[in-house]
């Protein structure tokens, strides 16, 4: 069988574990005061009205006593790696993001199993989490989101999950729901009922994959080496918005220096790199470059990136900048005519791998922006993938 | 959570694989932990630091040891103390 794990409320019952005085009050955490989004709500908090991706403001409004406390990513990583370790001992695992895994358990029994790992979390870190089990990832990730907090679902067959709404399995997006409905396509029994040809024209062959898991004539594998990275990406949301070059110029230097230490951690270069701003006010675009050759060091992708924003107009202050590079590659054709520079690169990361990231650095960015780094939907613990 | 960021001395009893905070200095004062709430690890390169989330005297303080320089800081405190 497969289990789903995923932790109730992560974020916010990690703060509220390590600060009792927050138990049973509504909580949110934020990435920074005031002017970021909430990204986890405690249960008490949802019963407010409040809910992720809401800005604070928004939230105090829903809930006047609500507790904001600032997000410490770090906690929040080790906690997840000390969980995924935890989780590894039951069975094959496959960590979907910094608090949802997938646990092959093969035939033991998995309420035993996870009675006995919902007890190790719990003595541990005094958290809960829901799970979900079936004979899929599809449907364990839909049975763990139908009973929580600390949930036990069971699905032994779709028609156990017949009258959920589409919307909730994993895969299914807003816009496919959407175009769904209009077949008259809205509920797990819906679709699977529905003809073959109508899913792969509204969905293509993802419809067609899902089609089939959902019937359970194809299985879908837990698959515990993670997939390659398709890009590689950094964004920071600054505590001021910044306006002038100087300060833009330094940030985008910095964020450079993130994003180009990973690719070469990950043995990668890449050609099309993305430049991310947000305004002020939330106004959002991206500006591209494309390259043939592919770039893997900091100061190439940060002169791509100067270009691009004297490319345009600054009408407003900044509040988040953004590099990404993508069309990754594995980093042997540079090294082939770059052998000193990458040498001295591997000399640099080899640094920032022992004294950590900021102990080593260059003049640009001397009077470093240190940002509380939020963690990414792709994050996973280094040594359990 | 106000930052502290002081050093301090703290008396500390290592068993089990853990290391556990007793008492702390502080400002001249002797603060007794009452209760571990919450330990995490941090790495940064090789460097290991543990966080202790603890509470005393119904105040919550955020505690680190530098595993590395064997020293101990006082990181942060609950709003209400000062």
């Amino acid at each position: 069988m497969i289990l789903h794990v995923d932790m109730d409320a992560f974020f916010a019952s990690i703060e509220q574990a390590a600060n009792p005085f927050l138990k049973g009050l509504p909580v949110a955490v934020a990435g920074a005061k005031k002017r970021s989004v909430i990204t986890t709500a405690s249960y008490e908090a949802r019963k407010y009205g409040v809910k992720t991706g809401m800005t604070v403001v928004e939230g105090l409004k829903l809930c006047p006593v609500l507790k904001v406390v600032i997000a410490d990513f770090k906690k929040y990583e080790a906690t997840s790696r000390e969980i995924m370790e935890i989780l590894g001992k039951y069975g094959l695992l496959e960590v979907y993001s910094v608090d949802e895994a997938f646990l092959d358990i093969g035939l033991a029994d998995p309420e035993k199993v996870t009675i006995s790992f919902k007890k190790e979390i719990k003595d541990r870190f005094d958290i809960t989490c829901s799970v979900g089990v079936a004979k899929n990832k599809v449907l364990a990730k839909l049975a763990s989101g139908l009973e929580k907090p600390d949930g036990f679902f069971v699905v032994n067959d779709v028609k156990d999950v017949y009258d959920v709404p589409v919307s909730e399995v994993c895969g299914i997006g807003k816009k496919t729901v959407r175009k769904l409905a209009l077949v008259g396509i809205v509920t797990i029994r819906d679709f699977v009922n529905a003809p073959l040809h109508v899913i792969k024209s509204i969905m293509g062959i993802n419809g067609v994959r899902l089609f089939y898991i959902l019937k359970g004539e194809i299985k879908d594998y837990v698959n515990p080496v993670p997939d390659k990275p398709k890009s590689i990406g950094n964004s920071m949301t600054f505590d001021r918005d910044l306006f002038h070059k100087a300060e833009i110029e330094k940030a985008l230097f910095q964020l450079a220096e993130k994003v180009a230490f990973r690719l070469r951690k990950e043995m990668l270069e890449g050609r099309h790199i993305s430049l991310i701003v947000r305004y002020k006010d939330f106004e959002t675009f991206s500006l591209q470059y494309r390259q043939e050759m592919p770039v893997y060091d900091e100061k190439e992708i940060f002169s791509i990136v100067k270009k691009l924003i004297s490319s345009i107009e600054l009408v407003k202050p900044i509040r988040l900048l953004g590099i990404s590079v993508s069309d990754l590659s594995p980093a042997i054709q540079q090294r082939l005519f770059d052998r000193n520079l990458y040498e001295r690169y591997k000399v640099i990361d080899k640094i920032r791998e022992r004294w950590g990231f900021n102990a080593i650095t260059w003049g640009i960015v001397k009077d470093k922006y240190l940002h509380n780094k939020p963690i990414s939907p792709a994050w996973r613990p280094e040594k359990i993938c | 959570m106000l930052e502290v960021n002081d050093k301090i001395r703290v008396a500390t009893i290592f068993g089990n694989g853990k290391v556990d905070p007793v008492w702390f200095e502080w400002k001249g004062r002797k603060i007794r932990i009452e209760k571990i709430s919450y330990r995490w690890k941090e790495k940064e390169g090789s460097c290991v630091y543990m966080h202790y989330s603890i509470i005393s005297n119904g105040t919550l303080y955020h505690i680190i040891w530098d595993r590395e320089r064997m020293e101990w800081y006082l990181k942060e405190i609950g709003d209400d103390v000062l």
